[in-house]
C-alpha cells in the first residue's frame, strides 16, 4: 500500500478513537494522547524550553480533553490539537515574558568572550541547541510560531498555516524572515 | 551550518512515559480545576484592560467636553459685548453705564 494510503488509514483510526473518546471511552483519549504527546511537547518545549513544557502540555491535553465534545472535525484532529498547543504555549510565553520583564529588553545571544577556542570547536551539541534555543525565544511571537511548526517539528507550510489561521504565503514569507533574523543571532555558531 | 538542520536539531527530547502522565492528568480534577482558574486570570486581565482603556477614553471625552463648553460660553459672552463703547477708563465706563440708565435700558 502507497503512502496516502497509509495516511488514509491513520485518519480513519484517528477518527474512529476521537468518535470513541468523545462518547467517553477513557482508553480511546490515551491513545489520543499517544499518538500527539510528542508533537505537543515539542511545541510547547519549542516556545517555553524544557523546564515549563510537561505542565505546559499538561494544560494543552486538559484543554483538549474538556473540548472534545465541542470539536466539530471542521479541521484535522492534529491540526486542533497543535492550534491549542500553540495557544497555550503563547499565552504562558507572554506571562512568562511579563513576569520576567523582559519583552522589549531581548539582547542577542551571547557571544564567546575573546580569547575563547571560536564556535565550531566549543560548542558542543548541548551548546548548540541552547544557542539555537534562546535565538528562537527572541523572535517575535508570529515569527517563532512558524519557526516552532515548520523549523522545528517538520510541518508542512499547508498545515503552519492552517494552524495559525493564515496563509501559506504568509507562513512562508514569515519563516524566511524569522530565518534572516536566527541567521543574524546565530552567526557565528553557523561560520558567517 | 545549515540553519534547518540547527533547528531540527534543536528540538526537545520528549521524557519517558510522558503520554501516560499527561493522559493521567488531563482528566484529572486537578489539572481540569488549574485550566478552569487560569481562563478566569485570563478573563480578568483582559477585562482589566478594557476597564483601563475605557477609563481613559471617558476621561479625554470629559476633558475636551469641558473644555469646548467654556470655549463656547466665552465665545457668547464676548459676543454680547460691544466693542465700539467698550474702554478701559473707569471714568467712560461709568459714563456709559449712566448714559445707558438714563435712557430707560436697565428698567421698566
Amino acid at each position: 500500500m502507497g503512502a496516502t494510503g497509509g495516511l488514509t488509514e491513520d485518519r480513519d483510526e484517528e477518527d474512529s478513537l476521537l468518535a470513541r473518546a468523545r462518547s467517553g471511552d477513557g482508553s480511546a483519549f490515551e491513545q489520543l494522547v499517544e499518538l500527539h504527546a510528542p508533537a505537543v511537547y515539542r511545541i510547547v518545549a519549542g516556545h517555553l524550553g524544557e523546564t515549563d513544557a510537561e505542565d505546559a502540555a499538561q494544560e494543552v491535553f486538559t484543554r483538549i480533553f474538556l473540548g472534545l465534545k465541542g470539536f466539530k472535525g471542521d479541521a484535522r484532529f492534529a491540526t486542533w490539537v497543535y492550534r491549542i498547543a500553540t495557544n497555550v504555549a503563547l499565552t504562558r510565553g507572554k506571562k512568562k515574558r511579563r513576569r520576567l520583564g523582559f519583552e522589549n529588553s531581548a539582547s542577542p545571544a551571547p557571544e564567546p568572550e575573546a580569547g575563547e577556542p571560536g564556535p565550531h570547536e566549543s560548542l558542543a551539541r548541548g551548546e548548540q541547541r541552547d544557542a539555537v534555543r534562546r535565538a528562537i525565544e527572541q523572535l517575535p511571537e508570529e515569527f517563532r510560531a512558524v519557526v516552532v511548526l515548520r523549523g522545528i517539528e517538520g510541518l508542512p507550510f499547508e498545515e503552519v498555516a492552517r494552524v495559525l489561521g493564515i496563509l501559506r504565503p504568509t507562513a512562508e514569507s514569515r519563516m524566511a524572515r524569522a530565518k534572516e533574523r536566527l541567521r543574524t543571532l546565530l552567526g557565528r555558531i553557523m561560520g558567517d | 551550518m545549515d540553519l534547518d538542520r540547527l533547528l531540527h536539531e534543536a528540538r526537545a527530547e520528549v521524557p519517558e512515559g510522558l503520554a501516560a502522565r499527561l493522559a493521567a492528568s488531563a482528566r484529572g480534577a486537578e489539572a481540569q480545576r488549574r485550566v478552569f482558574w487560569a481562563d478566569v486570570e485570563r478573563t480578568a486581565h483582559r477585562a482589566l484592560t478594557v476597564a483601563a482603556a475605557a477609563a481613559v477614553l471617558t476621561i479625554g471625552l470629559a476633558i475636551s467636553t469641558v473644555v469646548t463648553s467654556r470655549e463656547t460660553s466665552n465665545a457668547q459672552r464676548l459676543s454680547f459685548v460691544d466693542l465700539s463703547s467698550a474702554s478701559l477708563d473707569p471714568v467712560e465706563s461709568a459714563a456709559a453705564r449712566l448714559a445707558l440708565g438714563e435712557s430707560g435700558e436697565d428698567g421698566p
